[in-house]
């Protein structure tokens, strides 16, 4: 009985481990992955999309991780690019769902944007981005 | 059972001692239930978000909409309590699997937005094991006034399997590399790339970035024996079963791996940097332990008969 318990519940596991390299590379889950992270071609050139607040004054403030989810950097980051990637109108819902959490007092607009980076030069000294692309726009609501 | 079969099972239920087990519970579901508590208030924060956001996987996939917020805020406390009687041995038959259901779900649940993130897999994956294991047979409450059993094939298993599900999610890992980008991976600037862009990301996120990753990009010769050192641990890792030299050479490399990791792209995996993931290639029952309780104390806690025992 414990032989058989012992071989069941390891041969179990460990295929369910091995599972995944027989799948795709790109699909992922949890806790039995592929473990795609940095796991492909990757060019110097990165797109950064942002969530940005305009205020009446044309200052320009990226809105942290806490107006998407919490404080999970990452997570905000693949959720903005994810709605981008589900087109304008999931950019757009997701801007207003922004603009309506996070929007303080002199925020006018908020913005959906992403910026591409050579992320060679920009550690090198060169910051500005290659080119910039808004995705969505909306106002902030006045309550 | 013939020859050859013989041998697997004599390597794979290798007689191992009880308290090596409680030990590897005790350490790996310490860990656990450190994490559970430390990472309570991020674990609960996932409560009320929109639904739009909830992109459930693994265990998850059961749910059609996020759960109510009292539950995600109350399941980390209460896994935490799970994972209490867990590291003590208490109740094991309820507690163990209890404990690792619990930590399989929040988990699950925290990497449900939109994120998966790759640093508990082999936690969650380890003190599942341990929940279907005897674990609780030394070193518990569940164990006191028990005569302690001898070695045993029952105890081996367990810790083989945790050594081999360590070395399957590195060599799972390398493999997605080879499979993604062959051999590119090594040869091109892909893993330079890849430390750019991830600070990149970080800093105009206003993430804490590596200032080490962001220095060493402009160095290009850098990074192709990293790549070459990366993969080697990675698709190296099975090596690691066939001896305790070999697994403790390639514990090492593993380690080193991890801090370069955390030095370059400030990203933690705190389960193998703290050495936990690889406790279960040692005799961790020959650690000391720590004297919480004065020694006379502990000498009529072990002696104190436990409930039902007679």
């Amino acid at each position: 009985m414990d032989r058989a318990r012992a071989y069941l519940v390891s041969i179990a596991f460990a295929a369910a481990v091995a599972l995944p390299i027989l799948g795709s590379t790109k699909s992922d889950s949890f806790p039995l992955s592929t473990y795609p992270m940095f796991s492909g071609r990757q060019s110097p050139e990165a797109d950064i999309p942002h969530a940005v607040a305009i205020t009446d004054d044309g200052e320009r403030r990226v809105l942290p991780p806490d107006a998407f989810l919490n404080d999970e950097v990452i997570q905000a980051f693949e959720t903005l690019r994810q709605a981008i990637s589900d087109g304008p109108e999931a950019t757009q819902a997701l801007c207003e769902r922004l603009a309506a959490r996070a929007g303080r007092p002199h925020d006018v607009v908020v913005e959906i944007v992403t910026d591409r980076y050579d992320a060679i030069r920009y550690f090198e000294g060169d910051e500005e981005p290659l080119r910039s692309t808004v995705h969505a726009s909306c106002e902030v609501p006045r309550n | 059972m013939n020859a050859y079969a013989g041998t697997i099972d004599r390597y794979w239920r290798v007689f191992a001692p009880a308290a090596r087990l409680a030990a590897l519970r005790i350490i790996i579901g310490g860990f656990a239930l450190g994490y559970v508590l430390i990472r309570a208030g991020n674990l609960g924060s996932y409560a009320g978000l929109p639904d739009a956001q909830f992109d459930p996987v693994g265990v998850t996939l059961v749910l059609s909409d996020p759960l109510p917020e009292t539950a995600v805020e109350l399941l980390p406390w209460l896994t935490a309590l799970a994972g209490l009687g867990f590291v003590l041995g208490w109740r094991y038959a309820i507690t163990g699997p209890a404990f690792a259901l619990l930590l399989l779900w929040v988990t699950t649940y925290r990497n449900s937005w939109g994120q998966i993130f790759h640093t508990e897999n082999l936690l969650v994956l380890h003190v599942l094991v341990l929940a279907l294991s005897p674990a609780a047979d030394a070193l518990s409450f569940d164990a006191r006034g028990r005569s302690v059993p001898g070695d045993d094939g029952r105890y081996g298993w367990p810790i083989r399997l945790m050594c081999l599900l360590t070395v399957m999610t590195y060599f799972v890992t390398g493999q997605t590399k080879l499979r993604n980008a062959g051999l590119d991976w090594v040869t091109s600037d892909s893993l330079r790339n890849y430390v750019a862009y991830d600070n990149l990301r970080k800093a105009e996120l206003g993430d804490t970035h590596s200032l080490l990753g962001a220095e060493l990009v402009s160095h290009g010769w850098f990074f192709p024996p990293l790549a070459v050192f990366t993969l080697a641990v990675e698709l190296g890792a099975p090596l690691a079963m066939l001896s305790r030299r070999v697994a403790g050479v390639w514990i090492a490399a593993a380690w080193s791996f991890h801090l370069g990791v955390l030095a370059v792209m400030a990203i933690v995996f705190p389960y193998p940097l703290l050495g936990a993931a690889f406790a279960p290639f040692f005799e961790v029952e020959r650690l000391p332990r720590p004297g919480l309780l004065p020694s006379r104390l502990r000498q009529r806690w072990r002696e104190r008969p436990a409930r039902g025992a007679g």
